[in-house]
């Protein structure tokens, strides 16, 4: 084999076959796209995600912030809370007043 | 530079669908989307897209799979595979990039079927009967099938690079210079490391005693 032409002659006849059947290829199409995941964009996701957060959270949540309020609102007299936020906010003993 | 290798299967294959060679970045005279605008659609979630692409591409993708891993199951799989990696980089595919999709869709095919044949012994060629033509009696198809193992054989004593050129070359029925371009190369390069492939081919079937067409029955 000492041309080119030789060896391509002697490659051409080695080479399998290059066809491929219409099912084979239908075949391939169709496994390939079960496996294709979807794709969502952040909208799509977060809208998916948003009723799963409210049901699970909206509840305790509520509850939680009502119960702050009414405890909140027995336990801290709104005069007494004014003066507690100016001692708070005070840089010293002395601003404070006491 | 437009050399075509092996043009007669190129037009066969052209008859099925678009070949690696022909110019994707534009819209068809018939209206139909160009590889970019089914990448763009299929970036944002369309699977009818993904599928027509698919169905474009695929075909040419599965020959050399098949030729190179010699087993049409794990060519399967293989090109399976790269079209998964497709739909998953389709949303980061840059259109203006300089890379055709062609171009590297056969690049990825290449070299998982080249990982998958590197992995799996020898003698799966001589198992593959569904490889030779089905038209054929039966001599002719163990004819077919010995000249596939010595042809194997003997890519297998080439350098990585070399054998990667060579079975570009005759696995891969594309122009030379879109097989240099799925390598990265010049077409110098290419040419000659297909020149020095060549030689290496035809030593090591000189050293298994084939010195012509005839030499395997």
């Amino acid at each position: 084999m000492k041309h080119d032409d030789d060896l391509d002659a002697f490659m051409r006849a080695a080479t399998p076959p290059g066809n491929v059947s219409p099912e084979r290829l239908a075949n391939l199409v169709a496994t390939t796209m079960v496996r294709v995941p979807l794709r969502r964009s952040w909208r799509d996701a977060v809208r998916a995600w948003w009723p799963d957060v409210v049901g699970r959270y909206a509840v305790p949540m509520a509850t939680a912030a009502m119960l702050g309020l009414i405890v909140g609102h027995h336990v801290v007299p709104a005069e007494d809370g004014a003066v507690q936020i100016v001692a708070l906010l005070s840089p010293s003993i002395v601003l404070a007043g006491f | 530079m437009g050399q075509i290798i092996r043009g007669t299967v190129v037009s066969a294959v052209s008859e099925q669908g678009p070949g690696l060679g022909e110019d994707c970045s534009g819209e068809s005279d018939d209206g139909e989307p160009n590889d970019d605008r089914l990448l763009y659609d299929a970036a944002n979630g369309d699977r009818r897209a993904f599928q027509r692409l698919m169905e474009r591409r695929a075909r040419p993708l599965m020959v050399l799979a098949t030729r190179i891993t010699g087993n049409e199951a794990d060519a399967d799989e293989v090109v399976q595979e790269a079209f998964l990696k497709v739909w998953e980089m389709a949303p980061r595919w840059r259109t203006d990039g300089g890379a055709r999709f062609s171009t590297w869709v056969y690049r990825v095919v290449l070299n998982a079927s080249i990982d998958v044949r590197r992995r799996r012994p020898l003698n799966t060629l001589e198992e593959a009967g569904e490889l030779a033509d089905d038209g054929a009696d039966g001599l002719d198809q163990a004819v077919a099938r010995q000249r596939q193992v010595v042809v194997r054989q003997a890519m297998e004593t080439l350098p990585q690079r070399q054998r990667t050129a060579v079975m570009l070359h005759y696995f891969g029925e594309i122009s030379a210079p879109e097989a240099a371009r799925i390598l990265g190369l010049t077409v110098s390069a290419m040419e000659a490391l297909l020149v020095r492939g060549k030689r290496g081919i035809r030593m090591a079937l000189a050293q298994r005693g084939v010195t012509g067409l005839g030499d395997v029955l």
